[in-house]
């Protein structure tokens, strides 16, 4: 077993919650302020506030001054991180198949 | 698009038996799948899998449904020496059905969302969120 089992909840934690899940998907389309995100979703600018935090942490946001407002925008890596474990996760998969295959083609 | 689940299928030139086989005996088991296998293939029954070179502990698993020789699903602890409950583990499993000069076995990996909140495996939404999440890779990652 590699490491893959270790990033994927990690990232998938933090966007296992709905309201994280709709902040990421309005500053994946456009760099948002958390003002600007309170005004488009139902949750308070200080709820905001912190599920940008976590976001942050997770990588999955960073923060660009825009004059003197803070702007957030979704990174895209750490998703593309998760997508490609799930590719290492699938061919071990592989591996596993071929090796299952060549111990049920042996002659007894 | 990204999906969390894994499904993988193989044909195999081999009786179906044979292939169950591999699939449920601890010393076939150790051979495609860690190093070192327990593994009782009745529903209820616990098993282990671990890997000699791993620094951790062998990782639990917990068979949920035995058809023999046509299913078989067990759920299997990400983390070592834990027994694998919701929450804490993925769903493996195998399909066997029998073609033309032998068996084709298909293999679905399911729950990696679970591992995330064991919370949100209840709430209705997983399925969805799992769509959409395919969905967001590839958007956020156009940008």
């Amino acid at each position: 077993m590699s490491d893959t089992s270790k990033d994927v909840p990690a990232v998938l934690a933090v966007l296992a919650d709905e309201t994280r899940w709709n902040i990421l998907t309005e500053v994946g389309a456009e760099d948002l302020s958390a003002s600007a995100l309170a005004d488009r979703l139902p949750v308070s600018r200080q709820a905001i506030a912190k599920h940008l935090s976590v976001l942050a942490d997770a990588g999955l946001v960073e923060s660009v001054r825009v004059g003197r407002e803070i702007r957030y925008r979704a990174v895209g890596t750490p998703l593309g991180k998760l997508a490609d474990e799930l590719d290492a996760i699938g061919r071990q998969w592989d591996r596993r198949m071929e090796a299952i295959k060549r111990i049920a083609e042996r002659p007894d | 698009m990204a999906s969390l689940d894994i499904t993988r299928s193989i044909d195999i030139e081999a009786p179906i038996t044979k292939v169950w086989a591999a699939l449920t005996e601890p010393e076939l088991i150790a051979q495609w799948f860690g190093d070192t296998a327990e593994f009782d293939p009745r529903p209820g029954g616990a098993g282990s899998f671990g890997w000699t070179n791993h620094d951790k502990g062998p990782f639990r698993v917990l068979v949920e449904h035995v058809d023999e020789p046509k299913t078989l699903i067990y759920r299997w602890a990400r983390e070592s020496n834990a027994d694998p409950v919701q929450g804490n583990s993925t769903l493996v499993r195998f399909d066997l059905a029998e073609i033309d000069g032998g068996t084709r076995l298909t293999l679905v990996e399911t729950g990696f969302e679970e591992l995330a909140e064991p919370r949100s495996a209840h709430d209705g939404n997983v399925e969805g969120w799992q769509a959409e999440l395919g969905d967001l890779v590839e958007y956020v990652e156009a940008r």
